[in-house]
């Protein structure tokens, strides 16, 4: 499956699961922010995608690759704030994002809030790459 | 008026909605995905009644109203099967943990947790309050 079928079919499974028409759903729509996602949808999603793409990525697992594998105390700072090298990660996960402004001022439990479509399909598509363990 | 808080224990409080027909919907759509999110007692006890979708609704709200009191999202390593809402012998809900929420929680100095659940043919709601120590393990 190439890239731009996988966005496809991610922009698919958010816009059923949501029951949105297509044009409300683009590449920069973020899922639980813009698109006012929850968490039964983000599973919905996860599902769907599974079944459109063959590929499975779990809830758990999503927050394992935005949070690059890094432990809470490593991804969060003191605050709760999401740390310089959490930062640096954000941005290889959401080229979107611009860093700069977020410095000591985007609160780790919002992160998913920014995630986007294009984002998700960027995570199935490298999900795909990697048989599961 | 002053907040009681014992001066060695937080107290957190988490609490959720969850649409009864969302969750019916998800059910319908991926029926043989559910052990997903609820363990096999959690399916078990709510088989075949008609309330189904509430009684998994309800539980639904019970694990992110938990998430939510720990102060955490569903983190990396965890599922929602690490979080489970039984009843005690007198039909009281109780949350058993496993698994990295089991872990997360502990390692966050949690000492005990209760929850209190209701619903409507439409609504789900959960409450959960957790004791943690103020000094993490």
């Amino acid at each position: 499956m190439t890239e731009e079928e996988t966005l496809n079919a991610v922009c698919e499974a958010v816009t059923d699961a949501l029951g949105l028409d297509e044009d409300e759903v683009t590449p920069q729509s973020t899922i639980t922010g813009e698109l006012g996602a929850e968490s039964i949808d983000l599973l919905d999603i996860l599902f769907r995608i599974e079944r459109l793409t063959g590929t499975r990525v779990q809830a758990g697992d999503l927050a394992n690759y935005i949070q690059g594998g890094m432990t809470d105390e490593e991804f969060g700072t003191e605050n709760d704030m999401v740390s310089a090298v959490g930062l640096a990660h954000l941005k290889t996960v959401m080229p979107q994002l611009d860093i700069d402004a977020l410095v000591d001022s985007l609160p780790a439990e919002e992160v998913i809030s920014h995630l986007t479509v294009a984002n998700l399909a960027t995570i199935v598509t490298r999900y795909a790459a990697v048989p599961a363990g | 008026m002053q907040l009681y808080q014992p001066a060695d224990d937080r107290i957190r409080v988490g609490v959720d909605v969850v649409h009864v027909d969302r969750v019916s919907r998800f059910a319908a759509e991926h029926r043989g995905r559910l052990d997903v999110v609820w363990t096999p007692l959690e399916l078990a006890h709510g088989a075949g009644r008609a309330s189904e979708a509430q009684h998994l609704a309800v539980r639904f709200a019970a694990k992110e109203a938990l998430l939510k009191a720990l102060g955490t999202g569903l983190g990396p390593g965890m599922s929602w099967t690490d979080i489970e809402v039984l009843n005690d012998r007198r039909g009281r809900p109780v949350l058993k943990l496993g698994g990295r929420v089991a872990a997360w929680a502990a390692a966050h100095g949690m000492r005990a947790a209760d929850v209190s659940l209701s619903h409507t043919p439409t609504i789900a709601f959960a409450v959960v309050l957790v004791l943690a120590s103020a000094t993490p393990v």
